[in-house]
């Protein structure tokens, strides 16, 4: 009954207060949301803020002061467990409309890619390619080996044959060259359910998730085709639907992320195979 | 259009806000029994106050 006593009533500016507190908590849990450290997170989050909460209101000033102190150490183990989903918002933050320059049109790469694709995935040779958009992807370059050639089928598959040395890993284009081969993506940091997923897909995601490159996966063991961009995934496309799908992106000077975003959220809609990375549809 | 986007994120996940809600309300509680307390603390005391008064208006 005391406890009860003790809490105080906002008034109007605290409720503005309350109202952008919960907002910004609202848009950090859902940031969080299905990353391997969600669920630490919600529950250090309501265990420290409701411990706080608890022991101002009922003056239990001891460990009141105990938790403050710790304030500092809890945000250090904060950015220390959350280091990759940090990273990810930061990168985020890099594709702010107001920082956008805008790309040359890629639509020249469209018809050797949907070639090389076809071929690949006619043979079930895995693939893994990746086009730079408009955040660099420098530093995972240089984890493969660099070559500076014409986006051409036959080069892509060259390249994936089995037995090749650069047929491990994947490639990066960027503006209209192929930039580096054999480049080790980071892999997706969030829970995978579904176990058909492999490594070569997540990897997929996993660029996706740092860049606003586009990724084409080509699975070995099927030969289905992937569509990757934004920490989304689209599997077993067909071949008209890759196309369009694909000379579409790379038409746009601009990488349209909300667009490009509402358009994979509507095939989600109407087919079974999406599997999605970030349940939830956030803005970005 | 982003503004009616922002609301429909908050509709489609509402028990998820509203958990939000409950945190930042419990957040709000403490951190302002803590605001006040601390300026109890820095508010000059009572004596210093009139001592003050005195010296000013002689």
């Amino acid at each position: 009954m005391e406890l009860l006593k003790s809490i105080v009533m906002p008034d109007g500016q605290g409720w503005i207060e309350i109202i952008i507190l919960s907002i910004l908590l609202f848009f950090v849990f859902k940031f969080f949301k299905g990353t391997r450290g969600s669920s630490i997170f919600s529950g250090l989050i309501f265990f420290f803020i409701g411990l706080y909460a608890l022991t101002s209101i009922i003056n239990l000033d001891v460990l009141n002061w105990l938790l403050s102190k710790l304030t500092l150490y809890f945000s250090l183990a904060v950015i220390i467990i959350f280091q990759p989903e940090i990273r990810r918002a930061l990168a985020r933050l890099g594709r702010q409309p107001w920082q956008k320059k805008g790309i040359s049109s890629q639509k020249n790469l469209t018809t050797p890619l949907i070639q090389a694709v076809d071929i690949l995935s006619e043979k079930k040779i895995g693939a893994l390619i990746a086009i730079e958009r408009e955040i660099g992807t420098r530093s995972i370059q240089d984890s493969g080996t660099y070559i500076d050639t014409a986006v051409t089928p036959e080069i892509i598959t060259s390249i994936f044959f089995p037995r090749s040395p650069l047929h491990d890993g994947g490639i990066i284009i960027s503006g209209t060259k192929i930039r580096s081969a054999g480049c080790i993506f980071p892999l997706s940091q969030k829970d995978h359910s579904n176990k058909s997923l492999g490594t070569r897909h997540r990897a997929a995601i996993g660029i996706t998730e740092e860049t606003d490159s586009v990724v084409i996966v080509v699975s070995e063991q099927t030969g289905g085709v992937s569509l990757a961009y934004n920490g989304k995934i689209k599997r077993g496309l067909s071949k008209e639907k890759f196309h369009r799908m694909l000379s579409s992106m790379l038409n746009r000077k601009k990488t349209g992320l909300i667009r490009f975003r509402k358009k994979i959220d509507e095939a989600d809609a109407t087919s079974n195979e999406m599997i999605s990375m970030e349940e939830n549809k956030d803005e970005i | 259009m982003k503004f009616k986007a922002f609301i429909k994120a908050l509709w489609d996940e509402k028990y998820m806000f509203i958990f939000c809600f409950c945190v930042a309300f419990l957040a709000w509680q403490g951190i302002h029994k803590n605001i006040i307390e601390e300026r109890k603390k820095d508010a000059p005391s009572p004596r210093i106050e009139s001592e003050f008064f005195r010296f000013s208006n002689p």
